[in-house]
């Protein structure tokens, strides 16, 4: 077990090595950059000021120069500084990961909680009103785009209702208040964006729940328990659930990296001072230092997510040796 | 037929029904299992022989359906019919007083739990025991099934098992909390010959052992000679022959027992060709009219084609047959 996962680990290497590469060819392609941004709209700029950004940025050296000096910087566990603002990118990145971790972890364990009974239930179910409604609901909540959700609930609750505030994660005066009425205010901001975060996965998880449950529920041991007199609710719980639930490890496993980039468009939308918009922020201003770090990470994070779920595989799949 | 019968299915009819079509998988099957007694219920795939044994635990599952008949099984002193008891009641039923294995070991064991705790489940269920007093049991069960190391076994899951060995952990399974009867759905046939033989031995000796009554269903009839005392030849969905063993193998009655018997290589005389029954098995959404077996009959008449034969009993057995009317 312990070779293994050394080897996956250092399999992983070339893989980081690959991804920031790409990562870094695509976003040096793509038109415009860091001084064009800052250029553009400032008449008093002269091509002369222009070549100094370019210098101070390390931008005039040729391409793969830069890349090389990013990469041996990295191997000090330098991500560099922003553009923007100088401050070091790691110190970017770890600013805005407790909001996006609060938020995604919450929506994580929610969206598990709701979603396996809802999938297990339906399974159970199979071919009744209720299986019918959730077959049709749940194909709506999977069309739904969430944009168009978090706008709507937003005017809903926010503007018409004003039950909710509509974005930031809490309000301006927040400081000043008792810490009740801070944990309150702040599970007010949490609510609209925990919901449409959710609604927008319950559908496509617990659909995978119901295929799995249903696939299971076929086998010819589930009709070994059936016949050993088990009541159909342990039939389904102990004997099917235990196989149902393996493939979500691989979910689970999937759903790290999500953890901590958050959504771009959602985190923009709700002004949630989290990872994703800060990587909308930085991809919008050319800001090449911090977009860099946030793709390495969630890269970094991807891989030990999958490494994770194969280990987790092993203990809870007896089939499964390593 | 017999008052003191343990199991009496009478006019067991069970569909199919995946959208508008109706499979009649069984229709009209009736029987009778005494106490102690091993019937064969023997046909070619798709004769529902295995729907039949499904239906006496209530397991078929949809689209399939038990549409009439009765299952009278005697609990308890008191003779009961299974098609109206509650499903709580059948929990009871099933692994309690009738047990049933399956054809396929390598997938009839549920692969996440240990044989300890799978074969355990049942005596726990229906004999309430737990702790030491149930691994002792599960240890007793599984050297009962002829399991030599029955601790490494316990403590397996079942994929660390040969395919032999699975199927005594299934017949330990099913065991273990004292059924009276044991329904084996082709419990071989996806053994070795020479486990086979081991497996056979096995189920020939329990049953003298605890007195069990037995319904073996297989398509092979090598097997049925060597565990059961009646046989019962099913095709497309009827009971058309029932005899004493002795009497089957010496002296089939109906063409299609005739056809079976003829189809099994024999080793003393060698045979260039084996004769086979030629053509398939009724489709149960579309059999043919008259005696379902008309078509590939040798000795069809023209009222084959028109009209299905009833029982007839010739010297004690059961036929259903035109050319005994």
């Amino acid at each position: 077990m312990a070779r293994y996962i050394l080897k996956r680990l250092l399999l992983s290497i070339p893989i980081l090595f690959g991804i920031s590469l790409i990562t870094f060819a695509v976003i040096h392609i793509t038109p415009g950059g860091p001084t064009v941004v800052q250029s553009q709209m400032n008449a008093k700029m002269s091509p002369d000021s222009i070549a100094k950004l370019k210098t101070l940025y390390g931008l005039d050296k040729p391409l793969h120069l830069q890349y090389l000096n990013w990469l041996s910087r990295l191997a000090r566990f330098d991500f560099g500084e922003s553009f923007n603002d100088n401050r070091p990118v790691t110190e970017k990145i770890l600013e805005r990961l407790p909001a996006t971790l609060q938020l995604n972890i919450l929506s994580l364990l929610l969206l598990f909680l709701i979603a396996v009974p809802l999938g297990v239930y339906s399974a159970a179910q199979e071919n009744s009103v209720f299986e019918r409604l959730f077959t049709s609901l749940s194909f709506v909540g999977y069309s739904i785009p969430a944009f168009w959700l978090a706008l709507l609930l937003m005017l809903f609750f926010g503007v018409w209702l004003q039950w909710l505030p509509i974005s930031g994660m809490a309000s301006v005066n927040a400081a000043n208040m008792p810490p009740v009425l801070q944990i309150y205010d702040s599970i007010q901001h949490l609510l609209l964006p925990l919901f449409v975060s959710v609604f927008g996965s319950i559908a496509g998880l617990s659909r995978y729940m119901r295929s799995g449950m249903l696939e299971v529920i076929r086998q010819d041991y589930i009709r070994t328990a059936r016949a050993k007199g088990l009541p159909e609710r342990d039939v389904l719980l102990k004997h099917a659930l235990r196989n149902a639930l393996l493939p979500v490890i691989t979910i689970i496993g999937l759903s790290i990296p999500g953890l901590i980039s958050g959504g771009f468009i959602f985190e923009t939308i709700f002004a949630w001072p989290g990872m994703g918009r800060l990587a909308y922020e930085s991809a919008m201003s050319f800001d090449y230092p911090v977009i860099m770090g946030v793709v390495t990470a969630g890269a970094l994070l991807t891989l030990l997510g999958n490494l994770f779920a194969d280990i987790a595989y092993a203990f809870a799949d007896p089939r499964i040796r390593y | 037929m017999t008052e003191n019968a343990l199991l009496s299915i009478r006019g067991l009819h069970t569909y199919f029904f995946p959208g508008k079509a109706v499979g009649r998988a069984v229709e009209g099957v009736s029987f009778d299992v005494g106490s102690s007694e091993s019937i064969g219920l023997v046909g070619e795939s798709g004769c529902g022989k295995s729907v039949t044994a499904l239906s006496i635990l209530r397991l078929v599952s949809r689209p399939g359906k038990i549409v009439s008949g009765e299952i009278i099984f005697e609990r308890g002193g008191k003779k009961e019919d299974m098609l109206l008891l509650s499903e709580q009641e059948m929990t009871k039923v099933r692994g309690g007083e009738i047990s049933m294995i399956f054809q396929e070991p390598f997938t009839s064991l549920n692969p996440v739990f240990r044989v300890e705790y799978q074969v355990g489940e049942s005596a726990k269920l229906h004999l309430g025991i737990k702790g030491e007093a149930l691994r002792a049991l599960v240890m007793e069960t599984l050297s009962g099934a002829g399991i030599k190391d029955a601790e490494r076994v316990a403590d397996s899951y079942p994929h660390e098992l040969s395919g032999g060995l699975r199927q005594r952990v299934m017949i330990a399974m099913a065991l273990i909390s004292g059924p009276k009867l044991l329904i084996a759905d082709e419990p071989t046939t996806a053994l070795d010959v020479t486990v086979q033989a081991q497996i056979l031995d096995l189920l020939a000796d329990i049953r003298l052992k605890r007195k069990l009554s037995v319904i073996m269903v297989s398509h092979d009839l090598g097997i049925i000679n060597r565990i059961c005392d009646r046989v019962n030849i099913m095709y497309s969905g009827r009971i058309v022959e029932s005899s004493p063993k002795k009497e089957i193998f010496s002296n089939p009655l109906h063409p299609y027992t005739a056809g079976l018997l003829k189809s099994i290589p024999s080793l003393s005389k060698i045979e260039k060709r084996l004769p086979a029954i030629p053509g398939n098995v009724p489709d149960p959404f579309d059999p043919p009219a008259g005696c379902r077996f008309h078509p590939r009959c040798q000795k069809a008449m023209d009222i084959c084609k028109k009209t299905e034969p009833g029982e007839t009993v010739v010297d004690g057995r059961m036929v259903k047959c035109w050319l005994y009317k």
